[in-house]
């Protein structure tokens, strides 16, 4: 298994936003066609896909796509090219639906001659139902590599507890760990502590909500800021 | 949608005039009716006659009227505690489905026979044992009937249950509380919910203590709160109201929020923070919940202003 300590989430679509190049290489890029398009740029996201990810494989950077709930038909399809690794889920909550997108997914890699079944699935949990869930979502495909927690202070609203730390966010890692480990899968998230919330962790804050979860048995996490790379790589660092 | 707002929420003993008498004018949004621990069990039969009355005395300033019965007799307790004024009963100790079941049965009965509109009274199972958290999620979809949540499950009996020093200064509650609360929420059921607030001195009667309560309960998002002694419930009902300032931010943040997604953009930025679908969803609901305490609020003014206008035998 490669190390994928760092999930960076960038736009399919060029932004104004987060531009500058990360100081370290990203494990993984996450083209994203979520929470960083708006709606009325979707179907051009969908279109750059297959370039974005033909580009990505001639420097061997390995890339996973997000997609859309909403519109995973239609997303999983445009991104089921040559150059993927791998989809991420955002807000899984039933394993019949992880079932249904392996179909697509497999009928998707016959269609485009990609190798059978090495397309991958990481659950990102982001709701009450689909944390109840963790486990049998982890086992409805055998696609899913890893397990990971979104930011579910912002997901779920969960707001901040005395100990200065998110409302059910120790219990929401823990509960996920547990399931991650016993199937195997790499459990992924960091534990953001309040203070970040309406904006994007800085550097020392993203280093320490990730040495906090490698703590915990988490081994890697998403971030949305280039200069947050280099600082879950050092969290997820052995030493 | 007044008896949605339980910002604060305490227990009386229908036996003791002392307390049932006055408490209309303590401000409460809630009294609970107790049949159970704070009753002698040479009382309780006496305590049952008195419940009907009681929620007539209890509700005179608006606020609503929740029974509390006893594990051990259901049978015997629910039909002193179902009547009109009734917004809740409380099932103390509940451990599995079956038994939230059979008290559904029950109280289903009662209703038809007593005119009150089929399925309105919910039904709170307590969860106060290791069983209980278990058993979280069957219990709370057993039913047609509207259920709520303690979404916690701290509190003396669990702490007997588990083994537990109840009044530390570390949160020993941790799995069951949480346990409980995301099974109801993945059931989409109010988790009334609790925080963790340090208590070493095992008192339940300083104005401080809630004081303190509040103000984590409020900054955890939490609106709801039970309550032991007076002192708690004018800290507990102003502490758990969003403030001026809160939605003064959440009409701004909505006004935003619509005015970008008209124009085709997802994120931006607000008086330096970052203005996006999350803080819009939070905002709605810091709106909301404003609303509903300002009508409870008018509610209970109109409520007192109208017992204490009317003529004196009706008091």
């Amino acid at each position: 298994m490669p190390c994928r300590r760092s999930w960076l989430i960038q736009s399919v679509l060029p932004s104004t936003q987060h531009q500058d190049k990360p100081s370290e290489k990203a494990d993984v890029l996450v083209l994203d066609l979520e929470y960083s398009v708006a709606t009325r740029l979707k179907s051009r996201a969908r279109q750059a896909l297959r370039e974005q990810l033909l580009n990505l494989d001639a420097i061997q950077q390995s890339a996973f796509v997000r997609i859309d709930w909403s519109t995973r038909w239609a997303d999983v399809r445009a991104a089921m090219y040559r150059g993927i690794q791998g989809l991420v889920l955002p807000g899984p909550e039933n394993p019949e639906d992880i079932a249904d997108i392996d179909t697509l997914m497999s009928q998707m890699e016959r269609e485009r001659g990609l190798n059978q079944g090495s397309t991958q699935i990481v659950l990102m949990l982001e709701s009450a139902r689909g944390f109840w869930n963790a486990q049998s979502l982890a086992q409805a495909s055998p696609r899913v590599s890893a397990l990971g927690v979104g930011r579910i202070d912002l997901t779920m609203d969960l707001k901040p507890l005395p100990q200065n730390e998110f409302r059910l966010s120790r219990y929401l890692m823990s509960r996920t760990v547990v399931a991650a480990r016993m199937l195997g899968k790499q459990p992924l998230g960091a534990f953001w502590r309040p203070g970040t919330r309406g904006g994007v962790a800085n550097p020392t804050q993203t280093q320490e909500a990730a040495r906090e979860a490698q703590l915990m048995g988490y081994r890697g996490s998403f971030c949305v800021n280039p200069d947050q790379v280099a600082a879950i790589n050092h969290g997820f660092s052995s030493e | 949608m007044n008896n949605r707002v339980s910002r604060c929420s305490m227990f009386v003993t229908p036996t003791n005039p002392r307390f049932i008498d006055k408490a209309w004018t303590r401000g409460g949004d809630v009294y609970i009716l107790d049949i159970e621990d704070s009753i002698a069990p040479a009382e309780k039969q006496r305590c049952r006659e008195l419940i009907q009355e009681s929620i007539e005395k209890a509700n005179k300033g608006g606020a609503s009227i929740y029974v509390r019965i006893n594990k051990p007799f259901v049978d015997a307790d629910l039909p002193y505690a179902v009547w009109p004024g009734v917004d809740r009963i409380m099932l103390p100790k509940t451990q599995t489905a079956a038994e939230v079941q059979h008290a559904h049965e029950i109280i289903s009965t009662l209703e038809k026979e007593r005119g009150i509109e089929p399925g309105s009274i919910e039904l709170y199972p307590m969860i106060e044992s290791t069983l209980g958290a278990v058993n979280i999620y069957e219990i709370l979809s057993a039913l047609p009937r509207k259920l709520s949540s303690m979404g916690g499950a701290g509190g003396y009996d669990m702490a007997m249950n588990m083994g537990i020093e109840m009044f530390a200064d570390f949160d020993q509650y941790a799995f069951p509380v949480a346990h409980v609360a995301l099974a109801a929420m993945a059931l989409d059921i109010e988790a009334t919910g609790g925080v963790f607030v340090p208590n070493p001195s095992g008192r339940v009667d300083q104005a401080d203590q809630a004081n303190r309560q509040a103000a984590a309960l409020h900054e955890a998002g939490i609106h709801h709160a039970g309550a032991l002694h007076p002192a708690f419930i004018e800290p507990l009902v102003s502490g758990l109201s969003p403030t001026p300032e809160e939605i003064g931010w959440a009409e701004r943040v909505k006004a935003h929020f619509e005015c970008m997604t008209d124009a085709g953009e997802s994120v931006d930025s607000l008086e330096d923070k970052i203005i996006d679908r999350y803080e819009y969803q939070s905002a709605l609901k810091t709106l909301a919940w404003g609303q509903a305490c300002a009508q409870k609020d008018a509610f209970k003014q109109w409520a007192k202003n109208r017992t204490l206008n009317a003529p004196t035998q009706t008091q």
